[in-house]
């Protein structure tokens, strides 16, 4: 059971690195992208590539792979943000991005094509990803709660104050976009070495929207609203799995639900704290037990 | 004093239409410039050549010196030029306090990405010292009571105050102020009039300013430019653009005498 559990938590925690990036970059900046599979598809590829290939140190190919999506990232940013494309123009063009990259992973022959690369070193334990997925969190509360972060926040909420406060908006939104190809680029590497398997059918359109599913359904410009988001859907189909066919049925009932009731996100622009959850927790109750009028005045 | 601003032959079409014509206007370091005229006269459109949002048609505009027609708004920010929005224009979803520290960011915050990044004690300290400076712009516009709430909870006039708060705090020399009046009373406006003469002695600003209320444009202006379809109608001070004839004539119509 255990076994299981922690299994479902690692490919969870994997995840979480993922959104963090897509957090940045959807949550803080204000722009969407349906192509972020690519860089994950990038560090997944170019990781395994190197350590089942050419032996290179773990640690080594982690960094490449987050390198080679970072630098991917600007091949598709630098044209599509220097051209000003924003909210469903950029999407559609991460989107095209992203499949576009998928078929050259099909074609090429390093990556043996659709037929995948078999046989890469699990190095992706759940301890080791953990760590990793702390880092991540850190340093992404780091870029969003500093000089860098208020810039992306600026040019989300205003495009035109934002130029006013000197903030050069493609700078800020590119830098944005490769902060979370990077990021991106590591959950690739860390899922490659811990499914032990990867093909290019793994990295598909759906993987990005399920990036930004979690984001949205979290909250925009929150930290900890995406990773409950994501903890939660990593774990609401495991838990159904009794109820077979509904499962995903149930799934889909809940995202909209939380849109429904919640179109600002669970942890719209807050962040999860213990103090809040036990502030909540007491007005919930105080809801629930008969009130005493209030004293005015 | 020597011109902080000038701007010769300025002139910006949008198709077929002219929104500002060959105008040819100075504004004096250290003074209080008022620019009015009825509704669609091009006032707004001077601000956003100015300050780079629109590229001038034809036509120069000096500030300091140094030519700035068709600089970015981000270049002109950094020269010392900052503005206020006619349709307030807040970083909405965040407090205050956050939409002044964003302003702060541009001449205050040195620190690299990498460090930041890293976040070590001078990162922490340094944002420390920002929240505390930018407290101090909140309450020189006298917003400092709820510095943690919404920027969008506030009522209309302070959201004007607020955005003043946040020009100020990226240390402008020239500060332009498009309607900062809009939708007081007179009372009100006659308090603002007072605020904008307060900061400007305090961070020795000059002052171009947008307004249609009138007791306020008399009280604040050392000089007056009036605009209309685009051109300039008259240039002078208070007393000499009150009894212009052209001026009274835009305003209140050919048949204003028999009226």
């Amino acid at each position: 059971m255990w076994f299981y559990i922690k299994g479902i938590l690692t490919l969870a925690m994997i995840n979480i690195i993922a959104v963090m990036g897509v957090t940045v970059f959807t949550g803080f900046t204000g722009l969407f992208s349906l192509g972020h599979a690519a860089f994950i598809a990038a560090g997944a590829y170019t990781a395994a590539i190197l350590t089942h290939f050419y032996h290179v140190n773990f640690y080594l190919a982690l960094a490449a792979g987050c390198l080679v999506a970072a630098l991917l990232s600007l091949v598709i940013g630098i044209p599509t943000l220097r051209a000003k494309l924003r909210s469903d123009y950029f999407a559609i063009a991460t989107l095209g991005f992203g499949e576009a990259f998928k078929m050259i992973l099909e074609n090429m022959n390093i990556t043996q094509g659709a037929r995948g690369l078999p046989g890469i070193t699990t190095y992706s334990t759940f301890p080791l990803v953990f760590v990793m997925l702390v880092l991540v969190v850190a340093v992404t509360a780091n870029f969003v709660f500093s000089k860098f972060g208020r810039m992306a926040v600026a040019a989300r909420e205003d495009y035109t104050a934002a130029e006013m406060m000197g903030i050069n908006l493609f700078r800020v939104q590119l830098r944005s976009l490769v902060f979370s190809a990077a990021l991106a680029g590591l959950a690739g590497g860390l899922f490659a070495h811990y499914l032990g398997f990867i093909q290019p059918s793994l990295f598909t359109g759906s993987q990005s929207s399920m990036l930004v599913i979690a984001v949205v359904t979290g909250g925009m410009g929150s930290i900890t609203g995406p990773i409950l988001a994501a903890l939660l859907f990593a774990t609401i189909p495991e838990a159904l799995r009794v109820a077979n066919m509904w499962r995903m049925v149930t799934y889909g009932a809940v995202l909209v639900a939380i849109m429904v009731l919640r179109p600002q996100g669970i942890l719209g622009y807050r962040e999860f704290t213990f103090g809040g959850a036990i502030r909540l927790c007491r007005r919930l109750g105080s809801r629930l037990r008969p009130r005493k009028p209030e004293v005015v005045g | 004093m020597a011109n902080i601003l000038e701007t010769r032959n300025l002139t910006k079409f949008f198709g077929g239409i002219v929104a500002c014509n060959d105008l040819t206007f100075a504004v004096e370091e250290g003074t209080i410039k008022g620019v009015i005229g009825p509704n669609g006269a091009g006032k707004t459109t001077i601000f956003n050549l100015i300050t780079g949002v629109y590229t001038p048609t034809r036509g120069e505009i000096q500030f300091l010196g140094h030519g700035i027609a068709g600089r970015k708004p981000d270049e002109v920010v950094k020269r010392g030029i900052t503005r206020t929005f006619q349709n307030i224009r807040l970083f909405k979803n965040l407090s205050l306090l956050e939409n002044v520290v964003i302003a702060l960011d541009l001449r205050q915050t040195r620190y690299r990405l990498l460090t930041a990044l890293v976040r070590p004690p001078q990162v922490w300290r340094k944002e420390k010292e920002l929240r505390r400076t930018a407290l101090e712009y909140l309450d020189t516009v006298g917003l400092a009571d709820r510095p943690n709430a919404r920027a969008d909870s506030l009522p209309y006039g302070l959201q004007r105050k607020l955005e003043i708060a946040r020009a100020l705090a990226l240390e402008p020399r020239l500060l332009l102020l498009d309607e900062p009046a809009a939708g007081m009373n007179p009372e009100e406006s006659l308090g603002l009039a007072k605020l904008i003469r307060e900061i400007k002695e305090k961070f020795k600003l000059t002052v171009l300013l947008i307004e249609h209320h009138m007791d306020v444009v008399m009280e604040l202006c050392d000089h007056i430019v009036v605009m209309n379809f685009g051109e300039k109608l008259a240039e002078g001070t208070p007393d000499e653009i009150q009894n212009h004839p052209a001026v009274l004539e835009a305003y209140l119509g050919e048949d204003y005498q028999r009226a």
